[in-house]
């Protein structure tokens, strides 16, 4: 009998059309993403580069996973459907008499229904197959074609989750024999799945997230976290570990969770149903058989008006709404959405683990991110429930003989849809609000919550409502229709891969409308609101389209709805279809017009093709000698009220060659519309494509020889629908960037080798090496200047504060408007800032030195931790590295529109609202004071950057980066001591090692650091860090002072990473010069951990540990290779014993390393204690230690603080039981 | 007073069955039957009368109203029961109703609560007005179709089926309602129960294959056939030989397993023979074989 069913429903599989459209579906979805990914478009958009291959095990199991998501969706419609059709048709009153077993009977249609699940996808992988093989697919990112690497993640992800997943609709769907039920149960889980990915991410719950994830990704990922990139290119996702366990765990619970389903199954007649209160049951008699009593009829009045009517739509869109808010499925989806909300605003918004304090602007960000999801599956499913509804209950016949016009119905519907979302946010905003208050912050912007979501994303959805009526109109199953939206939706997003950029091209897409508490939501919003319209009319015209196909009455096949349609279609509806279309595309076209004719647009493609010409063209500009800056003078004028701005300046210019310079090359801009030299010049050549201009001097500049350069600049006037201007409402923040600069950019060369592989550019070298003593001319902050005098005026508007580097010299106000006169008295670097907003300023004096903080009014949370901050790093510097150089340093807030981040130029330090000033730390909740330590590391910028700079070649960003991250972990640790730093470095060493395990190029040493922040930030300061703590911060302290001291202020040639480490190496004791080759000159790595330890007491109360540990290392090469060998091909291996010798093998390099060991214990406030704390020298793969501590010892370590690089930083401790 | 016309009207499923073949009828004012046995197109007809399905060729008015244009008006002054219908679900009788009375153009909330206390009194469904319709038995949601039917006066009335499932008080009570109705205006009812018709209808029409195969009033159709109408007791070969020889209208077991078989004649056929009183169900029975293919009459 098994075989009977299980044929028939394979039969009946293959004749579903909606299978075949899965299967297509799968298909074309798989092709485009993966082509996406290979670059097969590559001829109409940016190309696509990288070094991680598409079709590796790792990056198949990841694509697949995906498409595997997908198709949980399309489950409850084929695995759920298997046994629900038999339902459905009532077949099953019948077959339930069969003569066959209830194994037959479940067996067969489970497994005919999964197969062919398993077919869905099998066309996925196909099309994976297909997109890396299509013409034009880029092979550099592909591997050659390996079956196994396809098969071994459709084994180990796509069947164990389907499996999962697949037994729990089947048993949904047959016990409740609601396909839509199974539908829900998936949506649920999904979230669910999410949610506590999120949660148990953490570092300390990753090995239980790596088990519990039902999907397995967790597992994957934990196991291959720090893979290279060549490791994940080469190897297969590996069956061991915690995947292994985490397939097993969810196998065993899919097949319990069949094995339940199985044995609940009867075949009976009514579907199992949940009754929370159970009716107590009554006896139903029939009464009143009496006669029938002739009453007279009442008469009625019949309004059919047009105001009757408009009344009505407001009516039955409450009726509908009733509908939608009694529904258990917008019931279950809105409560996992508030569910989602609330977990999203728990878990907040962390910087550096630390959270954000609740502000409205905050809230508002998190909670439309919870909801954002919820809100489209609600739209698109109950579009589709209420557009149906009347068929879906077989009401229908009973509606559509009723006298009311179709776009009643239609328009009432869509009113509900708005009120549903009304409802929603209103519950969003009540969860956020009260959030607010229970976490005890009391400043609620109620104004702004209403704003931003009945103004701002009310819009979005309001045009997505309109989608979402018009697909419903074409499917009659709204399902399929649902189904179809979020295809749909996630085509959409992919438009722009395939080359359609412009917002015009682009369905409702969302742009400028981020909101900074300084700046609110600056010009964005007239830009916003256009686009909203023009999506808008767009939309009100497929709802006249989708009211035109409106199901009234019975009409058979879609060319019966469209002759219909074409009856249907009236004058009114004319007028508003074609009306809405005539003013979209009117719209569009003068957006249009406005982007690409009257302004120039280059698209991605021309843009990058844009770069090739220029280098082809006009790179023999780069070896022009040019003069440098020495001073700048600029007098700017910022109107913020209506965002313009003037300036005229004026720089001073120097041959400081040996040869006299014939011409110069200027880049100009659009704003730039008066320049001229101090001598006579005459324009050689003029490009407007890439804004310069050359210049040849009348008679030549000759060595030593000064003239002025004078310019002025103003904005073209900003439109409602462009903006062009960088001055802000209040917030604005300008550098020196804005203005005139000089001689070719070579920044704007392609750097990617790949790219200039295909345009047949040389090979270029991303920067130069510091060998290479001729490229030391520049900093790597400019290529115009040295070291300037500075001055600027700058005029705002009455109510702001401008502020520029150097001291205020003067400030007065002229009709209506505030003047600031500033002016640097020492040399400064050509890198400068201009900023103006309504602050308030307070101020502090530190051994001599004003402190400033401007910041917007309400921002007063963390001003002592950064003042704090300020004042313990200005000290520590003074005291260890040098003097600092001014005597004024100033903290100013700007919009965080601009970004979340913080920067130092001379005296000034720009800092955005969004880190530090709104930071909730709790530091007894493990928080980090940011706000401290961020300060700690721009003012070490003062020291390493503005006193000490590199030139303009690989490894300079190890001398400012690495060590102002450096200097505030000292000033960190003597805030906190030693013993606290484990946090920090643990910190650093794993964003190091997340950040080299996605390097998309190749990992350089520090001391040929590209401008990784991975390398010059995590790797850098911990480096740093432990080589002061080996050598002694003292001495490393002095080395530091000296290396200042040496190179400070210096001109061309600029320091290097390499002079740096001399000055390291000279005070570096022989022992240790190993550390110095380890840590800055290669890549290298150790694997220690602790294997075992044993603990006696001893007769005289003292405690003997005997501590087992493994200390190995190895170097990589830049794509990840491991090597056990030194530069004398020694290397040293170690095997356990009474483990198979090949597999157990641990190599190293020769070792003659110091390594730290160290024995703790708690005090009663279970703090750390030191007992032992030594750094042993180590020669041996494999060490015992034996030491002898006063107090009974709670934990021991072998590397402790993790202080040197290791993979896997979790086993170098371990607990005393 | 009032009448539909309906002027050749054609429908032909996209399947090739020709569900309505040049239909053309008049009705006045009163109960008007439709009678048909199962498929004969009973319900296309009156779907397409009450505005939900659009014919293939042909016209239809009631009074001035070409329906096939004026949709709208037509449906202010239709009352329609479908064969099969469902309600929302988890709404009570009173709620649907308001919603009902609502669509249907009542505006003062008066007259409408009048009218749907009046709409569940007369269906009797008053005492259960508070409990969800989709939880209804099928005869209870027969009249909660009917009651929702009465809301807005309609002057043009359409049931198809609608006794079918009722119990005989209820179905009793039902016709009456209908009657009540009907004096004014014009109900089409259509049934393959003669009874039905028997009862109450002034006017019917034999639908089968599409096409109206008679029109009268019942009275005038039974009357047609008084004295052609024949009887007698048979066995069953004997009935095999008999609808070899003679027109059989119908026959039907007795408790002895012999058989009473009728016979279309207009004269006696045999002596085995009597006479018999012609009723609603010959009438019936006769147009339906006379539109047979000719093969069942002398084979």
């Amino acid at each position: 009998m098994f075989g009977k069913i299980f044929k028939f429903e394979i039969s009946y599989w293959l004749k579903s059309p909606l299978w075949y459209s899965y299967m297509a579906a799968m298909l074309i979805i798989a092709t485009l993403i993966t082509a996406t990914a290979v670059g097969v478009f590559d001829s109409a958009t940016v190309s696509v580069t990288g070094i991680k291959k598409i079709n590796s095990p790792i990056s198949i199991a990841g694509l697949l996973g995906g498409f595997t998501f997908l198709v949980y969706f399309l489950l409850p419609s084929i695995i759920g459907n298997s046994i629900y059709k038999d339902y459905k048709s009532e077949m099953y009153q019948v077959l339930f008499s069969y003569p066959f077993s209830k194994t037959d009977y479940l067996l067969a249609k489970f497994l005919s229904s999964f197969l062919m699940t398993l077919g869905v996808l099998f066309f996925a992988v196909i099309g994976l197959i297909i997109g890396c093989y299509l013409p034009g697919a880029n092979q550099d990112l592909l591997l050659d074609f390996e079956l196994l690497n396809y098969l071994q993640p459709f084994v180990l992800v796509v069947i164990p989750n389907l499996f999962f997943f697949g037994t729990i609709v089947f048993g949904v769907v047959t016990f409740s024999r609601n396909i839509f039920i199974g539908f829900i149960t998936v949506l649920i889980l999904i979230v669910l799945q999410g949610l506590a990915g999120n949660y148990l991410g953490d570092l300390d719950t990753k090995t239980l997230a790596a088990l519990l994830d039902p999907l397995g990704g967790s597992a994957i990922s934990y196991e291959t976290e720090y893979w290279t990139v060549e490791e994940q290119n080469n190897n297969f996702i590996p069956f061991s570990g915690y995947i292994l366990y985490n397939r097993i765990l969810w196998s065993v619970i899919s097949l319990l969770i069949f094995l339940g389903v199985f044995n609940a199954f009867k075949f009976h007649q009514n579907p199992i149903s949940l009754k929370i209160f159970k009716k107590k049951s009554k006896r139903f008699v029939k009464q009143n058989f009496g006669g029938y009593k002739i009453h007279r009829t009442p008469t009625v009045q019949l309004d059919f008006s047009l105001s009757r009517k408009l009344k009505n739509v407001w009516k039955f869109a409450t009726f509908e709404l009733k509908y939608i808010l009694k529904n258990w499925a917008f019931i279950s989806i809105f409560a996992v959405g508030i569910l989602m909300v609330v977990l999203v605003l728990n878990l907040g918004y962390q910087i550096q683990g630390t959270d954000t304090l609740p502000i409205t602007r905050i809230m508002i960000s998190l909670s439309q991110g919870g909801i954002g999801l919820f809100m489209m599956i609600l739209i698109f499913l109950f579009s589709g429930m209420l557009m149906h509804r009347g068929n879906i209950s077989h009401m229908d016949q009973l509606l559509d003989t009723t006298a009311q016009p179709s776009w009643i119905f239609m328009t009432s519907k869509f009113v509900a849809i708005l009120q549903m979302i009304a409802v929603i946010f209103l519950s969003v905003i009540g969860v956020s609000i009260a959030y607010q208050a229970i976490s005890g912050f009391y400043d609620f912007e109620i104004g702004l919550y209403l704003f931003d979501y009945f103004f701002v994303d009310f819009p979005n959805w309001i045009i997505y409502t309109f989608l979402a009526f018009f697909i419903h109109s074409l499917i009659k199953n709204y399902i399929v229709g649902f189904i179809t939206l979020i295809a749909l939706f996630i085509l959409l997003q992919f438009f722009p891969s395939f080359g359609i950029e412009q917002s015009i091209f682009n369905f409702n897409k969302i742009s400028g409308t981020s909101y900074s508490d300084m700046n609110g939501y600056g010009h964005g919003l007239s830009v916003f609101y256009i686009y909203k319209i023009y999506w808008g009319l767009f939309g009100i015209a497929l709802f006249v389209i989708a009211s035109l196909l409106y199901q009234r009455g019975l009409t058979n096949g879609f060319k019966a709805r469209l002759r219909l349609a074409g009856k249907r279609f009236s004058s009114p509806r004319k007028v508003v279809f074609f009306g809405s279309l005539v003013l979209f595309f009117s719209l569009g076209g003068y957006i249009y017009y406005i982007d690409n004719i009257k302004n120039e647009r280059y698209s991605g493609k021309e843009y990058e093709k844009g770069r090739v010409k220029y280098e082809k063209e006009f790179g023999h500009y780069a070896s022009m000698k040019k003069p440098r800056i020495t001073a700048s003078k600029i007098d700017l004028a910022i109107y913020p009220e209506t965002r313009d701005y003037k300036v005229e300046g004026v720089f001073t210019m120097e041959n400081k060659t040996e040869e006299a310079i014939d011409s110069i090359y200027l880049q100009t801009s659009d704003d730039l519309i008066d320049y001229s030299f101090s001598i006579p010049t005459e324009v050689s050549l003029t490009n407007e494509r890439f804004n310069f201009e050359v210049l040849q001097f009348k008679k030549s500049l000759q060595p030593g020889e000064k003239i002025t350069f004078n310019f002025t600049m103003k904005n073209e006037p900003n439109s409602w629908l462009r903006n062009n201007s960088p001055i802000q409402y209040n917030g604005t923040f300008l550098n020196n960037r804005m203005l005139p600069s000089f001689g070719y950019n070579e920044s704007y060369e392609h750097s990617s080798e790949k790219i200039r592989e295909k345009y047949d550019l040389p090979y270029k070298e991303r920067m130069s090496s510091p060998h290479d003593s001729t490229a030391l001319g520049d900093t790597y902050i400019s290529s115009e200047a040295d070291w300037i005098d500075f001055e600027a005026t700058i005029s705002t508007s009455s109510e702001q504060i401008a502020i520029a580097p150097g001291y205020l010299q003067k400030e007065w106000s002229e009709n209506g408007r505030r003047y600031f006169h500033y002016k640097m008295e020492d040399k400064m670097l050509n890198f400068y800032n201009i900023m103006s907003a309504e602050y308030e300023v307070v101020s502090e004096k530190h051994e001599g030195i004003n402190l400033q903080i401007f910041y917007h009014p309400g921002h007063e949370y963390n001003l002592e931790r950064m003042m704090d901050g300020a004042k313990k790093s200005l000290s520590y510097y003074q005291e260890n590295f040098s003097p600092y150089q001014f005597r004024q340093l100033r903290i100013i807030e700007f919009p965080s529109t601009y970004g979340s981040f913080a920067q130092s130029f001379a005296n000034t330090v720009p800092f955005s609202e969004g880190i530090g000033f709104i930071a909730n730390v709790e530091e007894e909740n493990d928080g980090v004071d940011y706000p401290f330590t961020i300060t700690a590391h721009e003012v070490a910028h003062q020291w390493w950057a503005h006193q000490v700079i590199g030139a303009n070649v690989q490894g300079s960003t190890l001398m400012s980066e690495s060590l102002s991250e450096y200097s505030a972990l000292k000033v960190l640790e003597k805030r906190y001591g030693e013993t606290k730093m484990r946090r920090f470095l643990k910190d650093a060493l794993d964003n190091y090692l997340s950040g080299r395990s996605s390097e998309s190029k190749r990992e350089q040493p520090l001391l040929y650091n590209e401008n990784k922040p991975y390398i010059h930030y995590n790797k850098g300061s911990l480096v740093l860090y432990a080589l002061s703590d080996y050598i002694g911060t003292k001495k490393f302290n002095n080395m530091l002072a000296d290396y200042i001291d040496a190179v400070g202020f210096q001109d061309a040639p600029y320091t290097t990473s390499l002079e740096f480490t001399e000055h390291l190496k000279k005070a570096t004791p022989d022992s240790l010069q190993y550390l110095v080759y380890d840590m800055i000159e290669t890549i290298t790595l150790y694997n220690n951990k602790v294997l075992d330890y044993e603990v006696n007491e001893l007769e005289n109360g003292k405690y003997e540990i005997s501590l087992k540990a493994q200390v190995s290392k190895y170097r990589t090469t830049d794509y990840g290779t491991k090597n056990f060998e030194n530069y004398e091909s020694c290397s040293i291996s170690y095997s356990p014993e009474n483990e198979d010798e090949e597999t157990a093998k641990i190599e190293s390099l020769p070792l003659k390393d110091y390594i730290e060991i160290g024995i703790f214990t708690e005090d009663d406030e279970e703090n750390e204690e030191v007992l032992y704390l030594k750094k042993r020298k180590v020669t041996e793969i494999y060490n015992e230690f034996t030491i002898v501590v006063d107090q009974k010892p709670t934990e021991v370590g072998i590397d402790p603080y993790n202080k040197l690089i290791d993979r896997n930083s979790e086993d170098n401790r371990m607990e005393v039981e | 007073m009032i009448t539909l016309n309906l002027n050749h009207v054609s429908k032909t499923y996209s399947n090739g069955v020709k569900a309505l073949d040049d239909v053309s009828i008049e009705i006045q004012s009163g109960m008007f039957g439709l009678l048909g046995p199962n498929g004969a197109g009973k319900s296309t007809l009156m779907r397409t009368i009450a505005t939900l399905q659009e014919p293939d060729n042909g016209d239809l008015f009631l009074g001035d109203i070409n329906i096939r244009k004026e949709k709208m008006e037509l449906r202010k002054l239709l009352g329609y029961l479908p064969q099969q219908f469902g309600v929302y679900s988890k709404m009570s009788a009173e709620k649907l109703l308001n919603y009902f009375a609502d669509l249907k153009g009542i505006s003062s909330a008066a007259e409408k609560k009048k009218m749907v206390e009046y709409a569940l009194e007369v269906t009797n469904l008053t005492e259960v007005k508070h409990k969800h319709v989709a939880g209804y038995s099928g005869g209870m949601k027969q009249r909660f179709g009917i009651a929702q039917l009465l809301l807005n006066n309609p002057k043009l009335i359409i049931v198809d089926e609608p006794t079918a499932g009722l119990d005989p008080a209820e179905r009793h009570r039902f016709l009456n309602v209908l009657r009540e109705i009907g004096t004014n205006n014009i109900v089409i009812l259509s049934t393959h129960i003669v009874d039905d018709v028997k009862e109450l209808c002034t006017d019917m029409a034999i639908l089968n294959g599409g096409k109206i195969l008679s029109k009268m009033s019942p009275k005038d159709a039974v009357q047609q056939l008084e004295g052609k109408i024949w009887t007698t007791i048979t066995d069953r070969d004997g009935e095999e030989a008999l609808a070899q020889n003679f027109q059989v209208i119908s026959s039907s077991f007795n408790q002895d397993n012999s058989l009473n078989v009728r016979v279309f004649s207009d004269t006696k056929p045999t002596e085995n023979f009597i006479a018999a009183q012609a009723d609603l169900n010959d009438v019936y029975f006769v147009h339906l074989k006379q539109d047979e293919p000719t093969h069942s009459v002398n084979a």
